[in-house]
């Protein structure tokens, strides 16, 4: 071990307190000779205080996963049982009843009647969803015949956001029968979905802080955290790419369209920023790419896919466990 | 197996020891019941909206988490107490930092958290250290992370699987010299370092 290596040790165990009060007090005795020594010491504890960020990250994801687990148990938990009077059980009863008759009866009749064999199953004509957010659906191809067309191939592309994708299977002229398989029991809310992994901290410096950036870029921050989005837009789009604060800027702007709603404005932004590959503004875009993309679904599936694929690809990259836990909510 | 019988002290030897154990005791605190309402309340008092209780709430358990760490619980209140105690001070800074209150007193909570110069610092240098941070590559950062919570050298060696305990005392250091180098080279650091 090298001296520094010694000296680092020893600064570490001073600063976590491993040492025995005797020690501690002959190093701090030891700091108090040696300015060096003591702002090297002073060094250790800022850097100490940089390397929180790191613990922070991880406890706030795991704080959103328990916040979805007790979502989760609450949601599969048994309804609370409600003291039904004897009149109403009594009532339920007699309906269930009522049912059973009904289907037997017209089973009955059906049986009767039909001349030739009825299939085990009829198929139903799907209604149209009425609802965009209502679940997504797995479309599976029924096993292919022999003589049934096939399926247009899926076909690599390249796509303007330059990620290699896939487009949607081209129609056939006579697609094979299909089966509709809900993927979940429960309909899902992506815009809620959205908004449960979306925080704004994430992304924007907190209320109070200067934000870093220009005197303009610090308005536009203001009348952001105001709600005054037009102004925003007005203020940073026409020097977009000009000044030293060029990524806040972007970066600003882009969640101004995502507040207003203007998801493919945003999502722009944030590819724009994610190809520069300058961090954390990348990483951050790459997330806020994710989220817009959630805004948009079904639409934006592959798309959306390819960016978790892209984030979780790194187990090191910020948004890596929201990415991971947002895969594991069925998309 | 989870600890069930969670007292104050097993709270605070749970976070103290790290790993599993200190996952256990925050989730149990994070999952008390009343405890997220009494910081929810204190903030819609106090001029906040439920999305600012939420964000103080969570920030809080961060700053709860460091400080039981870090030995700077004295036990002079219950734990509870505490807990809701660092969550005021965090909503008052947040407030004072809006230029809406002006009344903090740090020494109001008998210097058992952050000075609001050092949380200045922080979060005014937040960028500065995730910067350095996103440049000194995954397996550093995990490790950074794991020494940072106090993990041994050979829990970090099994974790990350290095061939010893010697070798990942090694990784540490020249992982955190990479992350002082990077930090170094930024124009700002050294006006960082001089405030700090």
């Amino acid at each position: 071990m090298t001296r520094a290596e010694q000296r680092f040790e020893q600064i570490e165990q001073y600063l976590r307190r491993q040492m025995s009060p005797e020690e501690a007090a002959a190093f701090e005795a030891e700091m108090a000779a040696d300015a060096d020594l003591a702002e090297l010491v002073q060094q250790h504890r800022l850097e100490r205080q940089g390397l929180e960020l790191l613990v922070e990250r991880d406890l706030l994801a795991q704080m959103q996963a328990w916040d979805r687990e007790t979502a989760l148990l609450q949601s599969v938990a048994p309804p609370r049982r409600t003291g039904a009077s004897p009149l109403k059980v009594l009532f339920r009863a007699a309906a269930i009843a009522a049912v059973f008759v009904t289907a037997f009866f017209g089973w009955w009749l059906l049986r009767d009647s039909g001349s030739g064999s009825v299939p085990e199953t009829t198929p139903v004509a799907e209604a149209p969803a009425k609802d965009k957010k209502k679940s997504p659906v797995i479309r599976k191809p029924a096993p292919a015949k022999p003589s049934a067309p096939k399926t247009a191939p899926y076909k690599e592309t390249e796509t303007e956001d330059g990620l290699a994708g896939q487009e949607q299977p081209r129609q056939a002229e006579t697609p094979a029968p299909i089966e509709e398989i809900p993927e979940t029991a429960t309909a899902v809310d992506y815009a809620a979905l959205a908004g449960e992994f979306y925080r704004e901290r994430d992304f924007i410096p907190p209320k109070g802080s200067k934000g870093g950036g220009s005197a303009s870029y610090n308005q536009a921050l203001d009348n952001y955290r105001d709600g005054r989005l037009g102004n925003v837009i007005t203020q940073l789009k026409p020097e977009m790419n000009q000044g030293a604060d060029a990524l806040l800027r972007r970066e600003l702007l882009g969640h101004t369209y995502y507040k207003n709603g203007q998801f493919e404005a945003a999502f722009e932004e944030f590819r724009a920023l994610a190809a520069t590959r300058q961090q954390p503004y990348a990483q951050r875009a790459e997330w806020a790419m994710a989220l817009t993309l959630l805004h948009q679904m079904p639409a934006k599936k592959a798309l959306l896919d390819r960016v978790l694929a892209g984030i979780l690809a790194d187990p090191g990259h910020p948004f890596y466990s929201q990415a991971k836990a947002l895969k594991n909510r069925g998309l | 197996m989870a600890n069930t019988d969670w007292s104050d002290e097993s709270l605070i030897a749970g976070i103290q020891s790290g790993g599993p154990a200190r996952e256990d005791a925050l989730k149990r605190l994070y999952q008390t019941p009343g405890l997220r309402e009494a910081v929810i309340r204190y903030v819609l008092d106090n001029g906040g909206d439920r999305q600012d209780a939420q964000d103080i709430f969570q920030e809080a358990l961060v700053l709860f988490d460091r400080n039981i760490r870090e030995g700077r619980f004295e036990g002079k209140s219950a734990l509870r107490t505490y807990f809701v105690a660092i969550a005021k001070w965090r909503w008052v800074t947040v407030r004072r930092q809006q230029g809406r209150y002006a009344e903090l007193s740090p020494a109001h909570y008998d210097g058992e958290v952050d000075s609001p110069e050092a949380e200045t610092i922080r979060s005014e240098y937040r960028e500065l250290f995730q910067e350095a941070l996103g440049q000194i590559g995954d397996r550093c950062r995990e490790l950074l992370r794991l020494y940072q919570l106090d993990y041994s050298m050979e829990e970090i060696a099994r974790t990350m699987q290095y061939g010893s305990a010697d070798v990942a005392k090694k990784e540490a250091y020249r992982c955190r010299m990479r992350f002082r180098e990077l930090l170094e080279n930024h124009p700002e650091y050294a006006a960082l370092l001089q405030r700090f």
